[in-house]
């Protein structure tokens, strides 16, 4: 009984001790913090002045047009200052201008911690690493970034570095995102479907080709539905075509893209698909007549009004109401679900 | 003589098992706060960063958002209504439609609606009838077409909240308190996960501080300042613990048991599957979100309930201690409600880590916990004083609470300073540290007080609305009005209706249930 009285003792003891040195250790941390964040807010205006000086000499190279852009600020001040000057002004420059400034920063070594770091073995690093150089589109980010997505042993690294390429408009062909990002063998999500929209301008030959590859699996609706991103009418034959198809994840692809593309010229089968069988191809029929304006179709609209799904019923009333605006479709047609 | 000394001997045991039994249950929560407050610290220096700026998520994200509906209930909120829809209308969001429902206010709310917004009726249908009482009409807006405005019945916030659910038409609802300030990012940052979601993710959750002391513009926070009063900056610290460290490491483990009230995003067809919020607690969110670990687990499907640590929301804390009392005591009455009615998931392996591991960090937090520790505040110093226990106990329950309690404050603060920095100067960063400290003297014990007041009100079953009286947000001069007055009104609400008038429910568009997992810090 005594040795249990004194066990506690010593437990309580040794609880008090943890207490007091935890919440002492808490204390003085806490007290770093705030001596760091005073200083710095007494560090902040000189460190505005200073940032304004290096945006000045940059302006001032930019509309001088030297070439190389070479400002003796730029080189003179510490890495972050010159990172944190030039990732503003590259939100504020266009053009040609923005291209130098992304040139200069690569030129001046300030982007290579950022590269040294997409090595780092923990993935939010490499992540982290990956969204800073992508502010700077030089070939070397280009290079690094596609260098990334193709042999990052993380499918969430190599997903970041292709979302990466499409914000800079360098993605890879559809059919090398495809084999990178194992799409055939894993479940897509609406980043995969950004990253195809974003590379069917560049790839539309590829794109139609890839459409209709049976071996892709459910990644193909999100191909089909990237067309309609091409702003190039000659897909119009190859949506039709899909049209048809056994896949109806592919026919809603084919009618989003078409409602993407805005061509008048995909009325009659879009049209025709207000009478498909499956309950979500006529919602996107509904939704497509009705943006399009497709007037013709509005006796089908009007017998849709009346099906038994309540998503149908409602993206039916709402094409009417686009459709013939002062007709209004019947109260009860978008009641609850039946 | 014999039976005396039994007697007082059968005594000073029960006195110092009480004694012991307090102890043991205040090492234990101080394990779980520790526990969790390291997972956060661990969750934080592996996450990637969030993007700075507004720009950058937008220009990340503005093709990948999936469309929202965000589901404002009102109730008497004429003279802020204006200025919360305008606000959320101008959320930085793709595709994002507002719905605002008029839950039966007796104050001109409607009219105004009608008249800023030149609102029309509309024929506009529910998918489906979540909420009880009766929808009196809908309108739509010839000036923004993404708003509709419902108005219905008088219900509570959920019956509102479930009205406007029906009414939605996208594929994730973001339900707010009508009093609650959305940061102009919150809602691009908060559906972040669903953006690269498999399809598993249901919901959502955020940050959500306390607006007291910040001045309020047009429904922006726009500029951050500490309260000048004591009570606010207290529970500043309350939802840092809560939001940054005990819900962080929650959500890591999977195991989140509570979205706020005041911000939360669903997938709306979970919701409908399991008929929205239910109208008969006070405590709708933490019961929603625990409805949904139960529905998704009964019916064997995977699923994700995450969560953002961002500040996507603002809410106003009660200044006042009865204020403080009625909000803590409704919490507390709500979780045990939410206990109750989900009993069998407690300590039930069928429910995984839900049912084995969170819901019994529950029962130790809103059942054992608040009295275990109240209780070894009045028994400890007894014993002590009786020599039933030593100097060395004794102290050692000091230490476990005060001291303890005030490391975790203050390392929770460090947290929030070191990762996201959202206090706005050093001054007001040392009177926070000051607060962390103070707090644990006194008003953490006021705390405990108002939660067994809780437990008596859910003993009793007393369902009455208790007010929070609010004071308004620091605005200009020329904007300064008594929003929101939906809490004042409550007050006169409550006075009324206790002499038979026929008040209107109140929606409840306080604060939710923020910082119920603020004790869970602890």
């Amino acid at each position: 009984m005594t040795s249990f009285a004194s066990l506690l003792d010593t437990g309580a003891s040794f609880a008090t001790a943890i207490s007091a040195v935890f919440a002492l250790a808490m204390i003085v941390w806490m007290a770093a913090l705030y001596w760091r964040r005073h200083n710095h807010e007494e560090d902040l205006v000189i460190q505005r002045v200073g940032d304004m000086a290096i945006s000045r000499s940059l302006l001032v190279a930019l509309a001088a047009n030297d070439d190389p852009l070479e400002p003796a600020l730029v080189n003179a001040c510490d890495g972050a200052r010159a990172r944190r000057v030039i990732t503003h002004l590259l939100l504020l420059v266009r053009g040609n201008d923005g291209q130098r400034l992304s040139d200069l920063a690569e030129r001046s070594g300030l982007l290579d911690a950022w590269f040294g770091q997409l090595d780092q073995p923990r993935t939010s690093q490499r992540v982290d690493a990956m969204r800073m150089l992508e502010q700077f589109p030089g070939p070397r980010t280009i290079a690094a970034l596609t260098g990334r997505m193709r042999v990052d042993s993380d499918h969430s690294v190599r997903l970041e570095a292709a979302a990466g390429l499409a914000r800079i408009g360098r993605l890879p062909p559809p059919r090398t995102i495809i084999e990178t990002l194992d799409l055939t063998q894993r479940t897509t999500n609406r980043l995969h479907e950004a990253i195809f929209r974003a590379a069917a301008r560049d790839n539309v030959a590829e794109l139609i080709t890839l459409s209709h590859d049976p071996g892709l699996g459910p990644v193909r609706a999100q191909i089909v539905e990237s067309l309609g991103w091409s702003e190039d009418f000659s897909i119009l034959a190859t949506l039709a075509q899909h049209a048809s198809d056994a896949n109806w994840e592919v026919r809603c692809a084919v009618l989003r893209a078409a409602r993407r593309l805005g061509h008048p010229a995909v009325e009659p089968w879009a049209t025709a698909m207000l009478l498909d069988p499956v309950d979500e191809v006529r919602i996107q029929a509904a939704r497509t007549s009705g943006t399009l304006g497709f007037r013709r179709a509005i006796p089908i609209l009007a017998t849709l009004v009346e099906n038994p799904s309540w998503w149908v019923r409602t993206r039916a009333a709402q094409a009417l109401a686009l459709l013939r605006p002062l007709q209004a479709a019947p109260i009860k047609a978008t009641g609850l679900r039946q | 003589m014999i039976a005396n000394s039994a007697l007082s001997e059968a005594g000073a045991l029960f006195v110092v098992s009480m004694a012991y039994f307090s102890l043991v249950c205040v090492v234990i929560r101080n394990l779980v706060s520790l526990l969790q407050l390291g997972a956060a610290a661990w969750v934080f220096s592996r996450r990637i960063k969030p993007a700075p700026r507004s720009i950058d998520l937008w220009s990340r994200y503005d093709d990948l958002a999936p469309p929202v509906s965000v589901i404002a209930p009102a109730f008497n909120e004429e003279l802020s209504i204006v200025d919360s829809v305008m606000a959320l209308l101008a959320l930085h969001y793709p595709e994002h439609e507002v719905i605002v429902v008029n839950d039966g206010s007796s104050d001109a709310t409607l009219a105004t609606l009608i008249a800023a917004f030149a609102l029309v009726p509309s024929d506009r249908q529910q998918s489906v009838a979540l909420q009880q009482t009766r929808v009196r009409g809908v309108y739509t807006s010839l000036s923004y077409p993404n708003l509709l405005v419902v108005d219905k019945e008088n219900g509570r916030k959920a019956d509102a909240a479930n009205a406007g659910i029906g009414f939605a038409a996208t594929p994730l609802v973001c339900v707010i308190d009508a009093d609650s300030i959305i940061e102009p990012d919150g809602l691009l940052r908060a559906t972040e996960p669903f953006m690269t979601d498999n399809g598993d993710l249901v919901a959502v959750g955020g940050a959500i501080r306390v607006v007291n002391g910040s001045t309020v513009r047009g429904g922006h926070v726009e500029q951050v300042r500490l309260s000048r009063h004591w009570l606010p900056r207290f529970q500043v610290i309350e939802y840092l613990r809560a939001f940054l460290a005990a819900r962080v490491a929650n959500a890591h483990f999977g195991a989140l048991m509570l979205i706020s009230g005041a911000f939360g995003i669903f997938k709306r067809s979970v919701l409908v599957e399991i008929g929205g919020y239910r109208h008969d607690t006070v405590g709708e969110d933490l019961e929603l979100v625990t409805r949904i670990h139960r529905h998704m687990r009964d019916s064997n499907r995977p699923y994700r309930i995450e969560f953002v640590p961002e500040v996507v929301c603002w809410t106003e804390a009660p200044e006042t201690l009865a204020g403080l009392r009625n909000q803590r005591a409704r919490w507390e009455q709500g979780a045990l409600e939410t206990l109750v009615r989900h009993r069998a998931m407690i300590a039930n392996p069928r429910y995984g880590r839900i049912g084995v591991v969170a819901m019994p960090l529950i029962v130790l937090e809103d059942v054992i916990g608040p009295p275990a520790e109240l209780l070894g505040y009045l028994v400890v110093p007894v014993c002590y004083a009786l020599g039933l226990l030593s100097p060395t106990l004794a102290l050692a329950f000091l230490a476990l609470t005060f001291v303890y309690g005030t490391g975790i404050s203050v390392a929770t603060l460090a947290l929030e300073e070191k990762q996201l920095r959202r206090t706005p100067n050093a001054a007001d960063l040392g009177r926070i540290a000051l607060a962390a400290v103070l707090e644990n003297f006194g008003y953490r014990q006021i705390n405990l007080v108002f939660r067994l007041r809780g437990m008596w009100r859910f003993w009793h079953n007393d369902t009455t609305w208790a007010a929070v009286p609010r004071v308004g947000f620091d605005r200009g001069a020329e904007q300064r009005t008594e929003w929101p007055l939906a809490a004042d009104r409550r007050s006169a609400g409550e006075a009324s209706s206790s002499l038979g008038d026929a008040e209107p429910i109140d929606t409840g568009t306080g604060e939710g249930a923020i910082a119920r997992q603020a004790g869970a810090t602890r």
